[in-house]
């Protein structure tokens, strides 16, 4: 039981950065990403090929990932998002998300193909034991790293001068332009900052996934179900929801069928519509239709 | 001084300004009178780049502001205060002054004007850690008016601040306005309430259906019975 | 909102070529590609509806054809129903479906559908997989074939003619629909929902009201899909299935139903030749999905309308009038 808890909430930690990322995008720029999941598995071949095609070291090709997954946030929103305030625009944006979806998975499989393939490096070992439960070095590296990231995160947003643009936009940004505030930069700072929390993710998730194009998909999902979790606007609640998914589909897999976690994580999503529709933590004055 | 030169802003098929020119020179305060759905609101966001002339130009000193996206030219000085406060319900009120003053690097003049402003307002002294969406209108407003002065305009472009207020306070606005115009800043100033307007501006414009229809001293218009008629449309 | 405004011979010369069509190209394989065409065409009309009228993104559509195709298929095995009264009960039962849970996504915005809907293209085939009493897990079911008065319908052309007059009738309730007052309730709820609810409708049951109907359109067509391929698997559902119909309908115009009409046709006829390259597929319909959301975003059906329309003006020497 121990253990499952433990796998699940190193799995949750994983979907709340994704779920993160893609809340913080939609809180800006009203876009939910429907390609994050699979911008982040293009970080991951990109240093899968630093490291077997150019033979970088490690490190090096993990920070090229980390800086092409922040370019790649920041082009997908200045190339392809529709910035106007046409009433389809976010429905545009929307579909423009899920062709890309489809276009990098395609992409993807027809350059390193669609078998999953092992990544050349991962952190093995066992960093603590005690009885039954084992916490495995790269459980260890995930909660670290979700701590870190999480706590720079939120000092981001309440201490810095560009958090606190992309909180004033998050609310109003047509007030927020009339400060000073160019729309344009905080928005791809947030696209490229939240694309990137998606590498971070997938990165971690690498020895369980694996890789291969489709590597995110179910990812994708929970993170989803998270968002929705946090009422897809509150962060804490987002952090919240996506340790639940992790511990829920760790659960499920065990002690139930370890293939109806897609279904189980529809049946939350449609019970927390119904009951919680403004997410876990959220405050009742929700943006409606 | 800020000009505009024969401009016309239309929403779709709705012709909202149709050729309107004006001035508002250096330190003084010009107020922009007329009905609701007059235009005055729209000659504001025209001014600051919320929406974009079909004809005509504005201009600040050398600079065309015709061409400019919003951010670069609140970064010129040019502050627009919009009608309905718009604080940031969710940000603090002290965050709201600091996105106020987004655009400038000098912090110690930064500060110097939030002291200046936190004196003009009091009531914001007293509670710059709460969420601005708890504060009365009254306060949101003097947030609004603040927050745009920490912008350190060289013109204040302030949208109906006497909307929706107590009379207590739309009197101390008014005051404020003055004091605005002796710390240098220039004001125009879209108000319903013509005689609030008409008692700190020096000069004004009457607007009726996206055009000017009187204009003069605000000592002249104040005695002018159209302007009680332009009102009722 | 666009009405459907087109002289009447149009139509009645559409149906006369549609139904001798078979007698003149009749291959076995091409007739096979045009009943395909008539059942994604049924497919992207009701998505259409979703979409272009609700304003709500649905990638739930390849769920709602699969759960048709299984309730039909089930029903005609096991408690050996009529496949023409499998076919109502199971698009009636699919839509009540997607109106059951498209009820509380649609009080949010629209980014809820959009996930709920992705949620249940997922759970689907996996359901299905784990349901192996009842649907045949991975191995999949086999549906009897369809009689029309004792005589089974075996043979691609004669399907044909069964898809044609179910396609025709359900147009003809779409228009029903969309010119009605759900298609006003829908136009009004999408463009100015505060007025919508001022006038008295529920914004949130209208848009519901619409996934419901295209959840209907996509069983019907999963259970004509069923019975033409004689096979149904959890494989023939998943999620990239969803893809395809949303790019048929947003090719097409998201607001017609000649667009989704058209959108169904293009993908159906251009699948087979990109069919050993799944990849590339992928990417030429998310390529699609982008470059018509970014450069023609009311789909092809509003560039032939155009075109019309300044061949006309052309035509009257009233071009230049025109800005």
């Amino acid at each position: 039981m121990g253990q499952v808890l433990e796998t699940g909430i190193a799995m949750g930690s994983l979907y709340s950065l994704m779920a993160l990322g893609m809340v913080l995008i939609f809180r800006t720029t009203n876009v939910v990403n429907f390609a994050q999941g699979a911008m982040a598995m293009m970080s991951t071949y990109i240093a899968f090929a630093f490291l077997t095609s150019l033979h970088w070291p490690v490190w090096a090709a993990l920070i090229a990932a980390m800086a092409s997954s922040l370019a790649l946030g920041a082009l997908v929103e200045r190339v392809f998002i529709d910035h106007s305030s046409r009433p389809s625009a976010p429905i545009a944006s929307l579909i423009i998300t899920l062709g890309l979806y489809s276009v990098l998975e395609g992409v993807a499989t027809i350059i390193w193909g669609a078998n999953p393939t092992a990544f050349p490096w991962t952190l093995n070992g066992i960093f603590w034991h005690r009885g039954h439960l084992v916490v495995s070095t790269n459980d260890a590296a995930t909660f670290a790293v979700t701590l870190i990231l999480v706590v720079g995160l939120f000092a981001l947003l309440r201490w810095t001068r560009i958090g606190l643009a992309m909180r004033a936009m998050a609310q109003d940004a047509s007030t927020a332009q009339l400060m000073g505030i160019s729309l344009a930069k905080i928005s791809s700072s947030t696209w490229a900052l939240g694309s990137a929390l998606g590498a971070v993710s997938a990165l971690f998730l690498l020895p369980i996934t694996y890789l291969q194009p489709t590597m995110m998909d179910t990812a994708l999902l929970l993170a989803f179900s998270a968002a929705v979790l946090g009422g897809f606007s509150n962060l804490p609640g987002t952090l919240l929801g996506g340790l639940i998914v992790g511990v829920l589909e760790s659960l499920v897999g065990v002690y139930v069928s370890n293939q109806l976690q897609n279904t189980v994580v529809f049946a939350l999503i449609i019970v927390v519509l119904y009951l919680r529709p403004q997410g876990l933590l959220g405050r009742h004055d929700i943006k409606k239709v | 001084m800020l000009k505009l030169e024969n401009v016309f802003v239309a929403y779709g098929h709705i012709q909202a300004v149709r050729g309107i020119s004006l001035t508002v020179p250096d330190h003084s305060v010009v107020a922009l009178l007329g009905a609701n759905g007059a235009g005055k609101s729209t000659v504001l966001r025209a001014v600051s780049g919320l929406v974009k002339p079909r004809e005509g130009n504005i201009w600040y000193k050398e600079e065309r502001l015709t061409r400019l996206r919003p951010p670069r030219i609140a970064a010129l000085g040019i502050i627009h205060c919009p009608e309905g406060r718009h604080v940031f319900t969710d940000l603090t009120v002290d965050e709201n002054l600091i996105i106020g003053g987004y655009a400038r690097r000098d912090k110690a003049s930064l500060r110097r004007d939030r002291d200046w402003i936190l004196g003009l307002f009091p009531a914001l002294a007293a509670r710059l850690r709460q969420r601005a969406g708890n504060l009365s209108g009254g306060e949101q407003q003097m947030l609004a008016i603040g927050r745009a002065l920490m912008g350190a305009p060289q013109v204040l472009l302030l949208d109906e601040p006497s909307l929706g207020v107590s009379p207590r306070i739309a009197h101390l606005i008014a005051q404020v306005i003055g004091q605005i115009r002796s710390h240098g800043t220039a004001v125009l100033l879209v108000e319903q309430n013509s005689a609030i307007a008409l008692s700190v501006a020096d000069y004004a414009y009457v607007l009726q259906t996206g055009q000017i229809r009187l204009q003069g001293t605000a000592e002249e218009l104040r005695h002018n019975k159209e302007v009680e008629a332009s009102y009722l449309g | 909102m666009k009405r459907w405004i087109y002289p009447r011979g149009v139509i009645i010369l559409a149906i006369i070529l549609a139904i001798a069509f078979p007698l003149k190209f009749g291959t076995s394989y091409s007739q096979y590609t045009l009943d395909l065409i008539l059942i994604y065409g049924l497919l992207a009309v009701g998505l259409m509806i979703a979409v272009g009228y609700a304003g709500q993104v649905s990638i739930g559509q390849s769920a709602f054809m699969g759960l048709g195709a299984y309730l039909a298929t089930i029903l005609t095995i096991n408690d050996h129903w009529s496949f023409w009264l499998a076919l109502p009960v199971a698009a009636i039962g699919a839509g009540l479906f997607g109106y059951v849970i498209g009820i509380p996504a649609s009080r949010l915005e629209t980014v809820y559908f959009s996930v709920l809907t992705l949620g249940l293209a997922a759970a689907l085939p996996e359901a299905l997989i784990q349901l192996t009493s009842v649907t045949n897990g991975y191995a999949g079911l086999t549906p009897t074939y369809p009689t029309f008065f004792g005589i089974p319908l075996r043979t691609n052309a004669s399907f044909y003619y069964v898809a044609l007059a179910i396609l025709v009738i359900l147009l003809w309730v779409a228009h029903n629909w969309i010119s009605g007052n759900v298609g006003r309730s829908l136009v009004a709820a999408r463009e100015s929902p505060l007025a919508a609810q001022a006038l008295g409708i529920s914004v949130a049951q209208v848009k519901a009201l619409a996934l419901g109907i295209s959840a209907f359109y996509a069983a019907a067509a999963g259970v004509l899909l069923a019975f033409l391929n004689q096979y149904v698997t959890p494989d023939n559902f998943s999620v990239t299935e969803s893809f395809t119909f949303l790019a048929m309908v947003i090719v097409g115009g998201m607001n017609s139903v000649w667009g989704a009409l058209i959108g169904a046709a293009l993908f159906t006829v251009l699948q087979p030749l990109t069919a050993n390259l799944q990849a590339l597929q992928q990417v030429i319909i998310g390529a699609v999905m982008i470059v018509v959301m970014k450069f023609l975003p009311d789909g092809l059906w509003s560039l032939g309308r155009r075109t019309a329309r300044l061949t006309r003006l052309w035509g009257e020497g009233r071009l230049h009038a025109e800005r």
